[in-house]
This record gives C-alpha cells, sequence and structure tokens, in this order.
C-alpha cells in the first residue's frame, strides 16, 4: 500500500482503468468507419459493436420487459401460476441477468459487509437459510432491478464449479402474490418466496 | 476524405479511454461505463460534432442523466448544501488540503462506490482529468464555488473513510 496524496490515489485508480481490448478496437474502427461516410450515411450504425459486456445493467433490466413473443414459445413454466404474466415477466428478468454473470460490483464480501457497502438500498440484505445443505459460496453481488424496483443479484459458485444467483428486494403487493411459484425460463429453473419481508429468487442452470 | 472523418482525432483510442474512465466515475462499473461510451460516441457521430473530450463528456454525462431518470433509480443529488454560499473556496484551498493516505487500488475501487456519482464525477475530473473548477462548473452547469466546496466535502469523506479502514486493519 502506497501512502501518497488521495489526489494521487485516484489517479493511479482512474489511470489504470481502461475497456477491454476488443471493445476499443471495435468501437474505434466502428466510428472511423461512420465518420469516412459522413453525415448522408444516415443511421449511425455502432449498435452492431459487439461489446465485452452488454448496455447498463439498469437498462439491461427494463430492456428485458420487451423480450419478443418468439422468447415466450420456448418458455415452459411449472409450479402453480396465481399471477402467470407477472412470474413469468420477473422469470424472464432473472433469466437473463443470472445469463449475463456480469462482474460483481462486491467482489468476496459477506452478507453484514454488502449491507454496509451497499448503501443506496433502503432494505437490508438477508441470509436465506433455503439453500443451506447446498454448500454455495458466495462470490459476490451487484446492484439489479426487479420490475423496476431496486433489487440485489448475489452470485454463489456451486461445489460443482457451476454458479447461481439469488435476487433479493423488498417483498411488494404484486411480488408477494407470486410468493412459491418455480417456472422454468430459457433454461433455467426459478424459484420464487417471500422471507422475513423480502421477496427472493433464486437460478441456477438446469443439470 | 469527409469533413467528419477530419474531425477525428489523431489519438482517437486515446480519447476513448479518457471516455470509457469518465463514465466509469459516474457508473463505477465497466460494463455500463463501455455502453455509456459507446452511446456517447454514437450521438458525436449523429450530430456531427468535434471529437473532444468536453463534447464526449457531455454526451455522455447527459445520456446518464436520461437514464437516470428513466429508471427512477438513480438520483441526481443537488449539489447545492446549506451554508456554501457562505464560504468561498479556491483551488488553492484544495491544495492546502492535500494529506498523504495509505491505501492500495482495491480499497480505492471500494470506497469510490460508496460515494455518490457526481461526487465521483467531480473528482474524477478534478484529480485525473486536471479540470479547473471553472471548467467542471461549466460542464456540470453549476456554480465554480460548489464545485470547489463539493470536492472538498468529497474528499474529506474519502479520507475518513480510509483513516476508519486504516483504524480497523490496525484493530
Amino acid at each position: 500500500m502506497k501512502k501518497q496524496d488521495l489526489h494521487n490515489h485516484i489517479r493511479d485508480y482512474y489511470l489504470a482503468q481502461r475497456p477491454s481490448p476488443r471493445f476499443t478496437h471495435d468501437l474505434k474502427t466502428g466510428i472511423e468507419k461512420e465518420a469516412g461516410r459522413g453525415r448522408s450515411g444516415g443511421r449511425q450504425r455502432l449498435r452492431q459493436i459487439p461489446r465485452s459486456v452488454p448496455v447498463a445493467a439498469l437498462v439491461a433490466c427494463s430492456a428485458i420487459l420487451t423480450l419478443s413473443l418468439a422468447w415466450w414459445h420456448g418458455f415452459l413454466s411449472g409450479g402453480r401460476q396465481p399471477t402467470p404474466t407477472l412470474a413469468q415477466s420477473i422469470a424472464a428478468e432473472v433469466a437473463m441477468n443470472h445469463r449475463k454473470h456480469l462482474a460483481p460490483d462486491y467482489p468476496g464480501a459477506s452478507i453484514p459487509e454488502l449491507n454496509r457497502l451497499m448503501d443506496k438500498l433502503d432494505f437490508k440484505l438477508q441470509v436465506t437459510g433455503r439453500f443451506a445443505d447446498r454448500a454455495l459460496q458466495l462470490s459476490g453481488a451487484r446492484y439489479c432491478s426487479i420490475q423496476g424496483q431496486l433489487a440485489v443479484q448475489f452470485q454463489f459458485r456451486t461445489p460443482s464449479g457451476g454458479w447461481c444467483t439469488l435476487y433479493q428486494t423488498p417483498a411488494s403487493g404484486r411480488l408477494t402474490n407470486i410468493d412459491g411459484t418455480q417456472l422454468t425460463a430459457n433454461g433455467l429453473r426459478i424459484h420464487f418466496w417471500t422471507e422475513n419481508g423480502l421477496f427472493m429468487a433464486f437460478a441456477e442452470t438446469n443439470t | 476524405m469527409s469533413g467528419q472523418r477530419r474531425n477525428l482525432p489523431d489519438d482517437l483510442e486515446d480519447l476513448l479511454h479518457r471516455g470509457f474512465r469518465y463514465a466509469l466515475s459516474l457508473t463505477h462499473d465497466k460494463s455500463r461505463a463501455e455502453g455509456l461510451l459507446q452511446d456517447g460516441c454514437e450521438r458525436l457521430l449523429k450530430a456531427g460534432s468535434d471529437w473532444h473530450a468536453g463534447y464526449l463528456f457531455k454526451t455522455i454525462r447527459n445520456r446518464w442523466i436520461d437514464l437516470g431518470r428513466r429508471e427512477g433509480l438513480l438520483g441526481w443529488e443537488s449539489l447545492d448544501k446549506p451554508g456554501d454560499a457562505s464560504i468561498i473556496y479556491s483551488e488553492n484551498f484544495l491544495a492546502r488540503d492535500a494529506e498523504s493516505v495509505v491505501a492500495d487500488r482495491d480499497e480505492m475501487k471500494r470506497l469510490l462506490g460508496r460515494l455518490e456519482p457526481g461526487e465521483r464525477e467531480m473528482l474524477y475530473l478534478f484529480a485525473v482529468e486536471e479540470w479547473t473548477a471553472r471548467e467542471i462548473a461549466a460542464l456540470t452547469e453549476t456554480s465554480r464555488n460548489t464545485v470547489l466546496s463539493r470536492i472538498h466535502r468529497t474528499r474529506a469523506k474519502l479520507r475518513s473513510h480510509i483513516h476508519a479502514m486504516n483504524r480497523r486493519a490496525i484493530g
């Protein structure tokens, strides 16, 4: 650890941050190509550049709500469905976030530490005993949203080397309607339940 | 070669890295920073603007505010706090404020994550881009004094986090 002026610490940190080389290369190439076409080229097409990771997590969470009917064709549901549309919509969000497997904002932190670090939350994260027999290892957490409501995604490693995600957000009226629902969405088994005032969703790849 | 191509800087990659870092100061998330940077570049292309850091940062900032409003999740807190107007700050005041502290890069990431986006943004522009308070005020559409007081407060906040962290490490 270095002792230096705070400004130098901030500089050191930010100057070490770069976008992925592939992202930079593709973006630069796209800009040069589009700029070379001039304004008559019509709508810019940088959208076609593959990003190392998709758009902002919050935007992506909301974009899931516009999933196409084609996706729903492959949607197989199971368990009880008191409000199928809401359950399926949330399952789609959860499945999408699970598959993105974005790096946690707070890697390696315990739940008490996360409660301290994630100071944008207006609720306390909780340990659930639901998977006590699974020996899941918490690898980190990140901010997310469910139905536009601030939520947290926990990422766990399984003993077999796989991974699963747990979501927590305050249990509002609508969310409590799907307490106990289980669905299969986009190849993932999704469980919903409420516990100590929190709505929880759990996703893992079917094995 | 078109007029637009002539606007591209020779060091486009360096500008993209700066745009990414600025976006990172807002989002504190690499993937979201890449998304913001790409959005900003698209808007510059569409507008036919010059490829200067100031334009790029402004488009990134506007996009970030749009996203925050749309999602209703990310507030943009007021920069002014009671009492700011009664204190006149200067860059010299901040220079005297320079106290050495101990922290490594991972700790800095964690500590910066505890700040508001607007706080990180001002620290980034001041400490990394070396913008003046007046330049930051123009970008953020606030007063120079507000910028200086905000930087002063944010540095104090960050320093107290670092001292608390170091005390925990020693204890």
